[in-house]
Formats: structure tokens, sequence, C-alpha cells
């Protein structure tokens, strides 16, 4: 479980605060996977950053006792002038992995990226990011009781989404996810709870068809 | 069943990310060729040995019995410590924002890091200097009081980590502060004494230049080092105030703004 409590997130704007969330005390079952609806703009990916610790809440508090992943995203965690090898290794290291022979192999394996694996990541296509992105979390071995997912298995060429979502589905089992993802089928695939982001309010439903239906009513 | 890694404390997990930036840091900036790490030494240790140069030239040969070269370079050493540290360290965190993405990576993290980093290049430029001096042009080298040196060193280190703290929290607000901050450092080195010292500006002039404390830690440090040294208006007392009041305003501008900065 995750709890929110009295959590506010806002941005300075020109004119003056951007609420995103204002005061929700909120708790998330996480006996589910969980997809993440919401408009454009509506928070989805600040709430995906503030579960993940790559972002603070302007005030309040996310208290959990679960071992919750980054965001797997595109933007962010990648330091684009090291090669997918270096950041392979960098992920391990702040991990607490001394030994990242093990792991870069593991990673290499997975992205099926050839010899750019050795290149830098800003030369990288999305979908090669992703791939990286991927192998580096599956190399940990899953050692998170939660991933946050953002957008990340929506890149990529049919043959890498199935693998992507092959493994994803084996681990299941011990690990769960908290995904955004602008494809209804993706979600449906993967998730079989929902939240809804709107109006800076969240909703969950114990079934993503509830979830998906109060969405297409309130957009 | 997943083997799980053992929980860390939270210094285990400053270690290890200090440890990761700190490979992370010296790859991206030497690791382009071997040469890197050469250069890395090589270059301060080239900029020292051109000043130095010129400025005995210009001079005498020495000063109460110490070699011109051995006084510049341990003004110049240790100044070139303290405007590599604000430099780096202010823009610590804005170059290390992508890898805040990682909850394990905290603003402090890239900061620790590159003191780490200057400081061990410091030592290494400053030690193989003062080495070849000996070495090769039978130079006296070793300082009176190692321990007043060090001390002048750590004094002038903590102010540039106070006011790198202090830049740190303005450039995430106003990021055109940084040109700023490089026109006032440009004369920085003129001011602070690095080929002259206090004694040989008359008097009357003192009041243009002791509200410097780098000033003050330059000749702290050629007071330890040079037996007989004239230490001119330089003030351990003085020193320290500016370094507490420095630290303490950093340090808090970067607590209260901490997580702001985490956030790209």
């Amino acid at each position: 479980m995750i709890r929110l409590e009295n959590i506010s997130k806002w941005y300075p704007t020109k004119s003056g605060r951007h609420y995103i969330f204002k005061n929700i005390d909120f708790q998330i079952p996480m006996d589910k996977n969980i997809g993440v609806l919401g408009r454009n703009g509506a928070g989805k990916s600040t709430f995906i950053r503030m579960l993940g610790g790559s972002e603070y809440p302007s005030s309040g508090n996310i208290i959990s006792d679960l071992r919750i992943s980054w965001p797997l995203g595109l933007q962010g965690g990648i330091q684009g002038s090291m090669t997918g090898r270096e950041n392979a290794r960098f992920v391990a290291r702040i991990h607490g992995i001394k030994n990242t022979c093990q792991m870069e192999a593991k990673v290499e394996e997975f992205a099926e990226i050839g010899s750019y694996f050795d290149e830098p990541m800003k030369s990288y296509s999305s979908g090669m990011r992703s791939r990286v992105l991927l192998g580096i979390t599956i190399a940990l071995d899953f050692d998170f009781d939660v991933l946050l997912i953002d957008e990340i298995t929506a890149v990529g060429d049919a043959k890498f989404k199935n693998k992507a979502a092959t493994l994803l589905k084996k681990r299941f089992a011990s690990t769960r996810i908290v995904m955004v993802n602008h494809s209804i089928s993706q979600l449906k695939n993967f998730c079989s709870a929902g939240l809804v982001i709107h109006n800076g309010g969240l909703k969950y439903f114990e079934n993503i068809d509830d979830a998906i239906s109060y969405y297409g009513n309130a957009s | 069943m997943i083997e799980r890694r053992p929980t860390r404390s939270s210094l285990q997990i400053m270690r290890d990310t200090v440890y990761a930036l700190f490979i992370r840091e010296l790859r991206t900036r030497f690791g382009g060729s071997r040469l890197g790490y050469f250069w890395a030494i090589a270059e301060p240790a080239g900029q020292a040995a051109v000043l130095t140069t010129i400025f005995s030239l210009m001079g005498r040969t020495s000063l109460s019995g110490v070699e011109i070269p051995v006084l510049m370079l341990v003004g110049l050493v240790p100044f070139k410590l303290f405007t590599k540290l604000i430099s780096q360290l202010s823009n610590a965190v804005l170059s290390n924002k992508g890898l805040m993405a990682y909850r394990q990576v905290e603003p402090i993290d890239p900061i620790i890091t590159r003191l780490l980093i200057e400081l061990a290049t410091m030592a290494i430029v400053f030690v193989t200097l003062m080495f070849s001096m000996y070495w090769f042009l039978g130079y006296k080298v070793t300082p009176v009081s190692l321990p007043g040196v060090l001390l002048a060193i750590f004094l002038l280190m903590a102010l540039a980590v106070g006011i790198a703290l202090i830049l740190c929290v303005l450039f995430e607000y106003f990021p055109d502060m940084s040109k700023v901050v490089g026109v006032i450092m440009t004369p920085m080195m003129i001011v602070s004494g690095v080929f002259f010292s206090a004694s040989m500006v008359p008097t009357q002039y003192w009041g243009l230049l002791d509200w410097n404390p780098a000033f003050h830690c330059l000749e702290l440090i050629r007071e330890s080092y040079f037996y007989g040294y004239d230490p001119g208006f330089s003030s351990l007392e003085f020193v320290v105030k500016v370094v507490i009041i420095a630290d303490f305003i950093g340090m808090l501008l970067f607590v209260s703004y901490r997580t702001k900065l985490v956030s790209s």
C-alpha cells in the first residue's frame, strides 16, 4: 500500500500557482496492477514521478514500505553523454551492486541493439532507449515491489513490445506495476485496476473497465 | 523466488551513489582518451608553471630566503582550487539533474563527488609540482607548519563550498547569474594576492584588499609555509567568521530548497 498524506503539488506559472493536486489524502492498494488514466496535463507523469521519488510533492508526504522503482520513462534517468553500458553500470552502482559485469551482460542481451550499446545514449532512437531502460530494470532482477512505467512500452517495434509484455507478465506474481499509457488496449493488457486523475482528484477503481468508462464520461 | 538485496542505510546509499557519480564524472571529464587522466593533472600543472615563470621573471628570484617560484605556487594552486570549486560545485546540481530521477541520487551527492575530485586533483598537482621543483631545481619546498597550511587550505575550501551552495540555489532560479559570477571571478586572481603579499602593499591601501577572505586565506597559507613570512593584515578570526556565515547560509538555503533542486 502507498499512502498519500495530504499532498499538494503545484508548479509556478505566470498567473500564480498552478495546482496539479490539492490536499489529497489517498491510499493506493497495491494488490493489483494499476493503469493511470487522465487527460494530457492532468498530472499522470507528475503523479508517477512523485511515487518514484523523482520529484517531491510541494507539501505532504508519500509513505510506503514497498520497494518502488524509479519511473521508467523516456525522459530522465539517462545521461545522454554516457553509453548504454555506462548508464547500466551507473544504475547498478546506485543500487549497491559492486560487481557490474553480470548486470551489463544481461542488459546487453535484453536490449539487442548490438554495438550501439557502447555508443552515447543521445544517439539512440526512442525505441533503443526504452530497450536499454527496460533491460536495466530486468537486470536488477525486478528487485522492486512496484514498477512504475511511464509510456515506456508504448515505443518500439512489435517484437520488442511482445518481449517486454511477456517478461512483465512473468513477473506479475511478485511485482505490481503502475502504468501510464495512452493506449487503452495496452492498459487493459497489463492492468486490472485503474486510477483516474481528473480535476486534481484521484479515483481508484477495482476494475480497469470501470475506470475507462468513468474516464470516458468525465473528459 | 527472487533473492533480494539487503536493505541499505541512508549513509550506505549515499556512499554507493557518490561512488557511482565519481566514476561517471571521471569518465565524462577525462574518459575521452587514455591521455585524459594525464591532462587532468598536466593542464592545471602547466597553467601554474607558466604563470609562475612569468611572475618570477618579472620580479626578484628570492624573497627573504624563499625561492619565488615556490612562493608563487603556494599561492596559486590553492587559489585555483578555490575558483575551481566555486565553478564546479555551483553547477553540480544543474548538470546532474537527469540523474535525480533516481531516488537514490540527492542534490548533495554530486556536490560531494565534485568536491572529492577537485581536492584529489589539487593535492596531486601540488605534490607533483613541489616534488619536481625539489628534484630538478633543488628548491626547498617543505612547509614550516604542515597543520597550519592544511588548516588554511581547509578554510579556503569551506569558504568555496559555502559560496557554491548559495550559488546552486541562485542558479536554479536565476540561470543568468552564472554570467555575473564569471565577471566577478575574473579579477579575483588579482585582488586575492596570488602574486603579491599584503606586506608589499602600502598600508593606506590595505582597505581595498582586506575585505577579501580569500586573500586572508592565501596569506595564512604562506605564513604557515614559510619561515618569517609577514602575514600583513591577515586574520584567522576574520576568515573563520566569514566561513561560518557563508557555510551557514549555504547549507540553510540548500536544505530548504532541496526538494526544488530535484525536479527538472
